[in-house]
């Protein structure tokens, strides 16, 4: 075998691996959601795990698995700027709501929508640590909805309203008075 | 493929050089991350990307000489480590992108260029190896950027990486052996490393998990083909580096044996985990002696 063919082979084994990557990307995706929309929390504060189960308390105040330590006055002071989303998957679209709005939503208290998906943080296909130069301040992570062995991302606008912290809330299995929009962040 | 000028018996110089370049790239890290926040934009740039391209214009200057072509090896070295972080800084400072993953592809790729046109110019063991770091790191990068700006979520991409770039160097080393260059070992090393992991871990065998049947055919495969290429290759890297593979297969095994015999099974693993030890010294052996007589 000539040496020169081991070289091509050399680099052609990852432009082929390259091009099979953007095929698959391109390729047209299996489009299966869930027939449920979901409500999320939002905050601009890293770590706003008691925000949400503090709304969770409200939302579900019969349901003690969801009440956490009470938070303290600094702590309820930092939920200030954590708001509620309905995240709608037809519209592929974001629509705030005040806990008022969301109490009237027919919520369920389950992680698991009834047709089995679940709302995942920090979705990556990538490996971060192994590309040590992370000298970007726009670090960020993906929502995406999961099923069995199946990930789909989905687009939750953290980045762009400098939110810097995802808490699901709950599922909407049924899908009526829910307010609606076709612009992100404004209601009808 | 040519590669340093310098004699062998100036392999103790070399060292020494590189140290030497260690030295300075630490210093000079050292120094930056010390005063990062009293300096200005224009002297972190220039006290990173700065130092990467001096370090390289000196590089080019004093390898034409060949009596410092040892010395210009080590100023590429230090450009070499420096140049991604100063490039980095840059990018950060002029907020030329936003998206972390386009920013990789872009200091990778410049990195790459700079690095392939030097060893084409100028070709060096020193700027061949950063070149091949580079492609690998911006072969990562691109991959990963066009997978993060899809919906595609892919818990195995980085395992997929990792085996086609062990594929990639196992036959640039073959390409680069028939010029005896030094960087062959180092990639045989690798590449083996890389692409029986890669294939150990698809196949479930590495974390215990559960892994296709045609991975773990096509993992055996590809052990057994380290143990047959290693003396054509003339190369003890994928000799060990299969043998440990070996054990790691024999311990998976083994594991069955628990689930399939019960308490007896322990007993079993231990008494053929012994033979099978005995078998690949042997085995190793053998070979290892093919190679020294090829």
């Amino acid at each position: 075998m000539h040496k020169n063919y081991f070289l091509y082979i050399a680099l052609l084994i990852p432009l082929l691996m390259i091009a099979v990557t953007a095929i698959g990307v391109l390729y047209p995706q299996d489009e299966t959601t869930p027939q449920e929309d979901f409500i999320y929390m939002a905050a601009s504060h890293y770590g706003a795990y008691h925000c949400a189960l503090d709304a969770k308390a409200k939302l579900f105040p019969n349901d003690k698995n969801n009440h956490g330590p009470a938070p303290s006055p600094a702590q309820v002071d930092s939920c200030a700027d954590a708001n509620l989303y309905v995240y709608h998957f037809k519209e592929k679209s974001n629509v705030k709501i005040n806990l008022a709005e969301a109490k009237q939503l027919p919520l369920s208290e389950k992680t698991v929508s009834e047709d089995g998906y679940q709302v995942e943080q920090y979705c990556s296909s990538t490996m971060y640590f192994m590309w040590p130069f992370d000298m970007s301040s726009n670090y960020h992570y993906d929502i995406c909805i999961s099923k069995n062995n199946y990930q789909k991302k989905i687009n939750i606008p953290i980045r762009e309203e400098k939110y810097n912290s995802f808490q699901f809330i709950a599922w909407i299995p049924h899908q009526s008075a829910i307010p609606k929009t076709t612009e992100k962040g404004q209601t009808k | 493929m040519n590669t340093d000028e310098q004699p062998k018996g100036n392999s103790i110089l070399k060292i020494f050089n590189y140290i030497g370049a260690t030295l300075i790239f630490l210093g000079i890290s050292y120094f930056i991350c010390d005063n990062w926040s009293s300096l200005n934009n224009f002297v972190k740039i220039f006290s990173t990307l700065g130092s990467a391209i001096a370090a390289l214009l000196i590089g080019f200057l004093l390898s034409v000489d060949k009596k410092y072509g040892a010395t210009g090896a080590g100023f590429f070295m230090i450009a070499g480590l420096i140049l991604p972080i100063g490039l980095f800084i840059t990018f950060d400072i002029l907020k030329l992108h936003a998206d972390l993953m386009t920013q990789n592809v872009w200091v990778a790729s410049i990195c790459l260029v700079v690095f392939l046109a030097g060893q084409i110019l100028l070709p060096r063991t020193i700027l061949l190896l950063f070149t091949i770091l580079f492609a690998s790191l911006f072969f990562v990068a691109l991959t990963n950027a066009t997978v993060q700006h899809s919906n595609i979520v892919s818990s195995n991409l980085f395992i997929y990486q990792c085996l086609t770039i062990g594929l990639s160097y196992l036959f640039l080393g073959r390409y680069l052996d028939y010029a005896d260059n030094p960087l062959v070992g180092t990639l045989y090393f690798f590449g083996c490393l890389f692409v029986l992991t890669s294939s150990f871990d698809l196949a479930g065998y590495l974390f215990l998990s559960e892994g296709s049947v045609a991975w773990k055919i096509v993992a055996v495969a590809l052990l057994i083909s380290s143990f047959l290429l290693a003396v054509p290759l003339r190369s003890k890297s994928l000799l060990y580096i299969g043998a440990i593979f070996l054990l790691v297969y024999v311990a998976n095994l083994t594991t069955q044996f628990e689930s399939l015999f019960g308490s007896i099974g322990w007993p079993i693993i231990l008494i053929i985990s012994g033979f099978l030890l005995m078998l690949l010294g042997y085995l190793i052996y053998f070979i290892h002696q093919r190679i020294k007589k090829s």
